[in-house]
């Protein structure tokens, strides 16, 4: 992990064995529901569930300051402890509790390289036992809503060309072939992309195991469709989780300044009344000049 | 509890690339359904037996999966 712009914003297995009585450590197991964690868990950890705790079902929006106080002081988690996000499905929603973290600017958050799967192959300790942890009286930071785009953000792009949209869904949701991955429900009108983005899925980060590429492989995998972190980058998917992994990549491994996730993604651009969409494949990088003219 | 006895196999349902995985924990199989090209997890189902666990968990994703529509597109591009 040595050659990530920001190594310490990852954690090994072997790293967690070894700091499981660190009472400065907390961690999180993250999912949309927590029927895996119920199964078997890393011993020590606590769930959080994105659909109840992490996502205002309400208003569709990140948690207000109070309810992600409310939560962190129930999690024992002060702004001095070291949260160490893991989860199902390669740490997708990991990584949107991440991004919520630095929203409202905890200082020290990791992720578990490889999620539960990778803990799970090697055949590592798990337990059912739920602990409960001393609760704290957690202070939030004023929200920085710097890491994060919203539709103006993304409307001024499109209009503009000042930022690069990085699609992340599979290519099957980026042509609109499918309005949503298989087995989810369609949450959209139409399918497609916004236009101009290009389609480089979450998955290219990541290796069979579930941690993240090397470095080098991922400079390279952006880079070929001219992500190298010369322009602001917005980050999209379908309802935002699958972008915060890769904003997550973007920003902490490849240290790309600029990078946000647009949490409205397609859901909500793909409904928007009047939005234009494209269909189809991407337009090849080398092409692009040919293409706008 | 250690998970182990990890199976893993690429199956198509309704159409859709996936690959089932079941394993043991504690006295309990465990078996997943993943859409290959998404990523997601699809069914979990678990069972004191693996066949039974793998084939509750097929039939979930066989339902699921069958609400996805793939519509007709010209996939040149920019199409």
């Amino acid at each position: 992990m040595s050659n990530y712009a920001h190594p310490e914003t990852l954690v090994s297995s072997d790293w967690v064995i070894q700091h499981l009585s660190d009472p400065k450590i907390r961690l999180v197991e993250v999912d949309v529901e927590n029927n895996a964690y119920d199964q078997g868990h890393i011993p020590g950890a606590i769930a959080w569930s994105w659909q109840r705790q992490l996502s205002d079902q309400l208003r569709r929006d990140v948690i207000p300051r109070d309810h992600f106080e409310l939560l962190l002081s129930q999690s024992g988690i002060t702004p001095d402890t070291t949260v160490v996000l893991y989860g199902d499905n390669n740490n997708w929603f990991a990584a949107w509790a991440f991004w919520q973290l630095k929203i409202y600017g905890h200082k020290d958050v990791r992720l578990l390289n490889g999620g539960r799967k990778k803990w799970l192959s090697e055949g590592r300790e798990l337990s059912t036992e739920v602990p409960v942890y001393q609760q704290t009286s957690y202070q939030a930071q004023k929200p920085d809503y710097s890491i994060r785009a919203l539709l103006p953000d993304v409307q001024r792009a499109v209009s503009s060309g000042a930022a690069e949209l990085v699609d992340v869904r599979s290519p099957q949701e980026f042509t609109g072939e499918i309005l949503a991955p298989p087995g989810l429900p369609e949450t959209a009108q139409r399918g497609g992309h916004i236009p101009g983005a290009r389609s480089i899925p979450w998955g290219k980060a990541a290796s069979e195991d579930g941690t993240f590429k090397s470095f080098d492989e991922l400079k390279t995998i952006y880079a070929s469709e001219g992500i190298d972190g010369s322009k602001p980058v917005i980050a999209y998917c379908r309802i935002g989780e699958r972008s915060s992994y890769s904003w997550f990549v973007l920003k902490y491994l490849l240290g790309y300044n600029n990078i946000v996730n647009y949490d409205g993604s397609w859901t909500e651009w793909g409904n928007l009344v009047g939005a234009p969409i494209e269909r189809g494949l991407a337009v090849p990088v080398g092409a692009l000049a040919a293409h706008a003219g | 509890m250690r998970a182990d006895s990890f199976q893993k196999k690429p199956l198509e349902l309704g159409g859709w690339a996936v690959h089932l995985t079941s394993y043991q924990l504690g006295h309990q199989y465990v078996a997943e359904v993943e859409a290959i090209s998404s990523g997601v997890t699809v069914a979990r189902a678990n069972h004191n037996d693996r066949a039974l666990a793998e084939e509750h968990a097929v039939e979930t994703a066989l339902r699921r999966l069958a609400r996805t529509r793939r519509l007709d597109l010209d996939l040149t591009v920019g199409g």
